[in-house]
């Protein structure tokens, strides 16, 4: 299959006054084309900074200091700003959590989807708001006439979203990054946005980057699985392998502390312990500390890296190392 | 449908606070007598009638005349258009210069943030009194010494509000997505930061209309600003002071009543506009 976009050994700190935050070390991932990639963590595990880190947003005091970032076999970290903004929404979208935000209050819906369309395209003026117009039909906005002419806190939270989607796929990038995009909404339109997203995808063949702390969410849309924890990716592999059958330690607990798998009257299951500093990091593994088959080795040395277990399935455990 | 509604709500809000009603009002008066009235007035400012010096408030000169025997009423009249000449064209060159060094300075940080708000430290060091005198030296008194000075006086204040609300605004998540749909910095700034800012500056301009007529009126006074014989509120002030012992109150008291209103109705029209644009304010 072919490769869209491969991470190779990303690694980012913020430099704070308490030192160095390691927030995400060596990384590793890779989407194909037109594939779902979906990437599960907890909390500050470093997800959202790996999405904007891929399309060169990473806010200071962040900063990159290490690894490749390939899309399309081009360095993303490489590029000048100029070259990263023709990139940006053109070949690669980002879709935020809260769409209410993520909308200028003062504009109405009209310019502002117009401005990203004009923005990577040639068209007129009137060509611009015909293809809005299509691009909402396309994320099956009811009345997209006068959506068109409504400021977005007269929109309701679902249909905010999807506007912001219709504008992330305006250009029809080959790649989408959706970071949480449905978390701010309710249930019923939770499910309404991954249908659509699902529907989009399949009709315009693009490649998805879904990013979410919601394991159900994930088995729905994501073909692969990356589990990230405490800045370092612990899994990757199939989707229905790693819910079905989990390696790591980290992902066991994590699909055991779903509450749905849990039947009433039963207490629900934690991790325990908390995730440690990034500023001191720990010898060993990171999650050594916090996990049930933790070995003398794991205490030591350099962490464990990600090592094929079987087809496309690829573990950083120690406990599972030839 | 929303639209009307909107408008109706704003229309509600301000009409609400009889104070902010007033202060419009006396602010079209104001704008109206500076651009109308030098046309209705039965004499002109500078017509000297010697055979009539220093008359009392009469029906034919219903504010006095001055020493020049010049109808007072006509001069004051004159002194709205120029003060409001002054304060447009001050207001004007300060926001200009104001907004676009303090979205920067916001939007950049760093390097850009540290050198132009130590310059604006360096200006505000200065009273606006002083910037005056400086300049009033060098090129002498008059309309553009009083400009100039005021312009330099006043931006400051603006750059540090611009500055403040592009570094509270680019914090939102649509500068965020902004950016990743690839706009420019340059396109941020114009685009999206400049609109969600303007309200406050409104509210400033308003505001510091007021202090603009005060400052001239003070700086004329002293004689750093305008030079007679252009009627102005401050210099018609300045040249009756030394009547008052002799008993002729008008030639301060019309053009003082006229300063103080105007100054007035600017404030208090800036107070309500507060109110409808910042809602946390708003007085229940």
């Amino acid at each position: 299959m072919e490769k869209l976009l491969t991470v190779n050994n990303l690694n980012l700190n913020f430099n704070t006054f308490k030192g160095k935050n390691k927030v995400l070390r060596n990384i590793n991932i890779d989407v194909n084309k037109s594939e779902v990639l979906g990437i599960v963590g907890e909390t500050g595990c470093g997800k959202s900074v790996l999405a904007l880190s891929i399309l060169g947003l990473v806010p200071k005091p962040g900063e990159i200091t290490g690894g490749q970032i390939y899309f399309r076999q081009k360095n993303l970290l490489e590029l000048s700003d100029k070259e990263l903004e023709n990139i940006r929404g053109k070949n690669i979208s980002l879709i935020f959590q809260s769409p209410m935000s993520a909308l200028n209050p003062v504009f109405k819906v009209k310019k502002q989807m117009m401005e990203v369309i004009l923005a990577h395209s040639n068209k007129s003026k009137k060509e611009a708001l015909k293809e809005a117009l299509r691009l909402l039909n396309l994320v099956r906005v009811p009345e997209p006439e006068s959506v068109l002419e409504c400021y977005p806190h007269e929109l309701s939270g679902g249909m905010a979203q999807r506007v912001v989607i219709s504008m992330a796929i305006s250009s029809q990038p080959a790649l989408l990054i959706a970071d949480e995009p449905t978390t701010a909404l309710d249930v019923t339109i939770e499910k309404q946005i991954i249908r659509l997203m699902k529907n989009i995808k399949e009709e315009l063949e693009t490649s998805l980057i879904f990013i979410s702390h919601d394991l159900e969410i994930i088995k729905q849309i994501a073909e692969r699985v990356a589990v990230m924890y405490a800045g370092n990716i612990v899994e990757i592999g199939d989707c229905n392998d790693i819910l079905n059958s989990p390696i790591h330690p980290y992902t066991k607990a994590l699909i055991k502390a779903v509450p749905s798998r849990i039947k009433r009257g039963q207490e629900l299951q934690g991790i325990e312990g908390i995730v440690p500093e990034l500023i001191d990091l720990p010898e060993g593994c990171i999650f050594e500390s916090r996990c049930e088959k933790s070995i003398a080795k794991c205490k030591e040395g350099s962490p464990p890296k990600l090592k094929n277990v079987s087809e496309n399935r690829y573990v950083a455990c120690f406990n599972f190392e030839g | 449908m929303m639209k009307s509604n909107k408008y109706k709500y704003i229309y509600k809000v301000f009409l609400s606070n009889k104070l902010s009603v007033i202060g419009a009002l006396i602010v079209i008066i104001f704008l109206l007598v500076g651009f109308v009235g030098p046309f209705i007035v039965p004499y002109s400012p500078e017509t000297m009638d010697y055979s009539n010096v220093l008359s009392a408030p009469t029906f034919k000169h219903l504010f006095g005349t001055d020493e020049f025997g010049r109808d007072l009423m006509s001069r004051v009249v004159y002194g709205a258009r120029v003060s409001i000449t002054i304060g447009l064209i001050v207001i004007l060159i300060s926001r200009i210069i104001g907004i676009i060094l303090g979205i920067i300075a916001g939007y950049s940080g760093g390097v850009f943030d540290d050198i132009i708000m130590r310059f604006v430290d360096l200006f505000m060091a200065f009273p606006p009194v002083v910037i005056a005198m400086v300049i009033a030296t060098i090129m002498g008194g008059g309309v553009k010494t009083l400009i100039i000075a005021l312009s330099i006086s006043m931006w400051t204040g603006v750059a540090r509000l611009a500055r403040g609300e592009t570094l509270s605004i680019k914090q939102n998540e649509y500068i965020l997505s902004t950016k990743a749909v690839g706009g420019s910095k340059f396109h941020i700034m114009w685009h999206h930061i400049l609109p969600n800012i303007l309200p406050p500056i409104l509210i400033s301009s308003t505001l510091s209309f007021g202090r603009i007529v005060l400052s001239t009126a003070g700086l004329s006074f002293i004689g750093v600003g305008v030079q007679p014989p252009i009627p102005e509120w401050g210099l018609i002030i300045s040249n009756g002071r030394e009547y008052i012992v002799s008993g002729e109150w008008w030639l301060v008291f019309f053009p003082g009543l006229a300063i103080m209103i105007t100054v007035m109705g600017l404030n208090l029209l800036g107070d309500g506009l507060r109110d409808i644009f910042d809602p946390k304010e708003r007085k229940l």
